[in-house]
C-alpha cells in the first residue's frame, strides 16, 4: 500500500521551465499595461469609468456562459454515446486520465478539421470536433488531438485567456466609441487634473494595440502548453504531429468561406481557423507547424530516452 | 497539480494509487447479502499503453509477469485489448476475495514493472440476475470507486440504480462523490457486457470501432454468473485477446 515504490517508468517528462517563464512574463506585462489604463481610467473618472465598467462585466459575463456562447457561434451539437460511441468513449477516458469531470462532447458539421475546447472551468467544460476532423484522422490521432483539447481544459485556457482579454476589450470598446464621438470632443467641465478625452482615447490605443500583441503571445505559448500536455498525457508526441501535419494540410486545401463558420472562436481551436500568411509570426494565435513539431519531436526524443 | 502550475501550462500525469481498492473484497459481502449481486468472476485492469522505451520493456515482460501471478493465486490472467488500443488484464477467478486481492497484487507488479501511472481503472463485474451487469470500477487516479450500470441498449446508463449503489456501499468503499468523475468504461473486453457500439449509432465516427466489431450481442445477454477465465468467451470478446498464460 505504498505509494512510493513506483516502477521505472515513473519519471514523467521535465517540466519546461523556458515555457512557464515566457508564459510568467506574458502575463506579468499584460498586469502591468492594465494597471496603467485602469489608473488612467479611474483618473478620467466619471462616465468613462462607469463605461469601462459595463465592458468588463460585459467580457467576463461572455466568459461565464462561455460554454453555450461557443457551441451557438459554431453550431455544435452536443452528442450522447448513441450518436457518436468512439468519440465519447475516448473522450471519457481520456478524461479519467486527466483526472477531469467528463466533459460535454459535440460535433461541427464542418469539413474543415478542427476542434476546440472551452468553458469557465473543468466542470463546464466543452469538447468540439468537426467532422471533418473525425473524417481524417486514425484512433491514435485523434486521441493526440483530443488530449490537446483536455489540456487546454486543464490548464484553464478559456479562462486565462478571457480573463488576459478583459481590459483589451474595454480598451479597443473606448477606442471605436472615439471615432463615434469624434476625437474634437471637448470637455470643458472636466477641470483639475484629470486626463482630457484624448489622453484616454490615446491610452486606450496603446493599451489595446500592446496587449493585443501579448493575448497573441499567451495564447501560442498556451498552444505549445497543450500540445505539451497532449504528448505527456498520451506518452504519444509523434500521433499529435501525425495529426498536425494532416490538419494542417488538409486546412490549405479549404476555401476560407467554408472555415468562417468556425472563425469566432479561432483561439480555442487546435490550429487557427484561418490559415491565411498575414496571421504569421507577432499576429498569430497559433504557432507556427514548424514551431509545435519541433516541441513535439523534443518531447519525443525525451520520452524515448526515459 | 497545484494552481499555479496549471495557470502556467504545467502537465504532470497523475499518479496511480492503488490503497484503497483491496475493501472491496469487504464490501462484496454486502453487495451480494443486500443487494444481490453476485460476482461475476472476473475483473480487468485498464492500461493506458504510452510510446516510451521503459513501457516497451514492461509489455514486452507482461506475458511473463502474469503467468507468474496466475501461478502464485491460481486465477487465470488473460492479456487482451479494446477497440481503443488500451491493454487489458483480464481476471478470472470464481471467489470475489481472490479476485480483488489478484487484482491488487497484480495492480502493484504492473506499477513496479514499469507500468507506472498508466494503470487507469480495475472493473469488477457483477450481475443481478437481470439482462443488466454491474460494474464497480476502481480509479486509480482517484483512489475511490464508482458503479457502472451500462443499459442493455449499450448507450445509455442506469443512473438511478448506479446512485442507488453508491448509497448503499459509502460506509464500506471510498465512493467517488463528484458524479462528474464517474467515468463509464464502454467496450470492455470482459465477458458479457454490452455491445462495444449502440445498436443506434450514428455514422458520426466508427472507423477504429469498425476494425474491432464482434458480431451484434444477442438480446438476451448471457447472465455471467460463473464464467471461467477467458475461456468460451469466443466472438464475445473484443479483438486483440493474447493469452498470457
Amino acid at each position: 500500500m505504498t505509494h512510493v515504490a513506483f516502477g521505472r517508468s515513473a519519471r514523467t517528462l521535465p517540466a519546461d521551465p523556458g515555457l512557464s517563464a515566457r508564459i510568467g512574463l506574458t502575463i506579468l506585462l499584460l498586469a502591468a499595461v492594465y494597471a496603467v489604463f485602469v489608473t488612467v481610467l479611474w483618473a478620467a473618472g466619471g462616465s468613462v469609468f462607469i463605461i469601462a465598467i459595463v465592458v468588463a462585466g460585459l467580457a467576463i459575463a461572455q466568459y461565464f456562459y462561455s460554454d453555450r456562447l461557443v457551441l451557438a457561434a459554431t453550431g455544435a451539437r452536443q452528442v450522447s454515446r448513441a450518436e457518436a460511441p468512439e468519440l465519447v468513449d475516448r473522450i471519457e477516458r481520456l478524461a479519467a486520465q486527466f483526472d477531469l469531470p467528463i466533459p460535454k462532447v459535440a460535433i461541427i458539421e464542418s469539413d474543415a478539421p478542427n476542434a476546440l475546447a472551452t468553458g469557465r472551468d473543468p466542470s463546464h467544460s466543452v469538447v468540439a470536433v468537426t467532422t471533418g476532423i473525425l473524417r481524417r484522422l486514425d484512433g491514435a490521432e485523434l486521441d493526440a488531438v483530443l488530449a490537446h483539447e483536455l489540456s487546454h481544459v486543464r490548464h484553464r485556457d478559456a479562462a486565462v485567456l478571457t480573463m488576459a482579454a478583459v481590459f483589451a476589450t474595454v480598451a479597443s470598446f473606448i477606442v471605436q466609441m472615439g471615432f463615434w464621438l469624434g476625437l474634437g470632443a471637448r470637455d470643458d467641465r472636466e477641470g483639475g487634473g484629470r486626463p482630457s478625452v484624448i489622453v484616454v482615447y490615446l491610452v486606450s490605443l496603446v493599451v489595446w494595440l500592446v496587449s493585443f500583441l501579448l493575448i497573441r503571445a499567451l495564447s501560442r505559448y498556451r498552444e505549445l502548453a497543450a500540445d505539451r500536455g497532449s504528448a505527456i498525457m498520451t506518452g504519444a508526441p509523434s500521433q499529435l504531429a501525425s495529426a498536425l501535419v494532416k490538419i494542417s494540410g488538409a486546412m490549405e486545401r479549404i476555401p476560407d468561406a467554408d472555415l468562417r463558420t468556425v472563425e469566432p472562436a479561432s483561439a480555442l481551436m487546435l490550429v487557427p481557423a484561418f490559415s491565411r500568411r498575414s496571421l504569421i509570426g507577432l499576429l498569430a494565435t497559433h504557432p507556427s507547424l514548424e514551431d509545435r513539431l519541433a516541441q513535439l519531436r523534443r518531447l519525443e526524443a525525451q520520452e524515448l530516452a526515459e | 497539480m497545484s494552481l499555479l502550475g496549471t495557470l502556467f501550462g504545467g502537465t504532470r500525469r497523475p499518479p496511480s494509487r492503488d490503497d484503497q481498492i483491496i475493501a472491496l473484497s469487504t464490501a462484496s459481502v454486502t453487495l451480494q447479502a443486500e443487494l444481490g449481486l453476485v460476482p461475476a468472476g472476473q475483473a480487468g485492469l485498464v492500461i493506458r499503453p504510452i510510446d516510451s522505451e521503459a513501457y516497451r520493456r514492461a509489455e514486452a515482460e507482461l506475458a511473463g509477469l502474469l503467468e507468474i501471478a496466475g501461478r502464485e493465486t491460481g486465477a487465470t490472467i488473460t492479456e487482451r485489448s479494446d477497440a481503443y488500443g488500451y491493454r487489458w488484464v483480464v481476471i478470472a477467478d470464481d471467489s470475489i476475495a481472490d479476485l480483488v486481492s489478484t487484482a491488487y497484487s497484480v495492480s502493484i507488479q504492473l506499477r513496479d514493472a514499469g507500468f507506472g501511472d498508466q494503470v487507469l481503472a480495475a472493473v469488477f463485474g457483477f450481475a443481478d440476475g437481470s439482462a443488466k451487469h454491474v460494474f464497480w470500477l476502481y480509479n486509480f487516479k482517484r483512489a475511490a470507486f464508482y458503479p457502472f450500470v451500462p443499459q442493455p441498449d449499450g448507450a445509455t446508463r442506469d443512473t438511478a440504480h448506479e446512485l442507488q449503489l453508491a448509497a448503499a456501499l459509502g460506509r464500506e468503499l471510498r465512493v467517488e462523490p463528484d458524479q462528474a468523475r464517474w467515468y463509464p468504461m464502454w467496450a470492455m473486453p470482459l465477458d458479457g457486457t454490452p455491445p462495444a457500439r449502440p445498436a443506434s449509432a450514428g455514422a458520426s465516427r466508427s472507423a477504429t470501432a469498425d476494425q474491432h466489431e464482434r458480431a451484434p450481442a444477442g438480446p438476451g445477454q448471457d447472465t455471467a454468473s460463473d464464467h471461467k477465465a477467458g475461456r468460451g468467451s469466443g466472438g464475445d470478446n473484443a479483438a486483440g485477446e493474447r493469452d498470457g498464460c
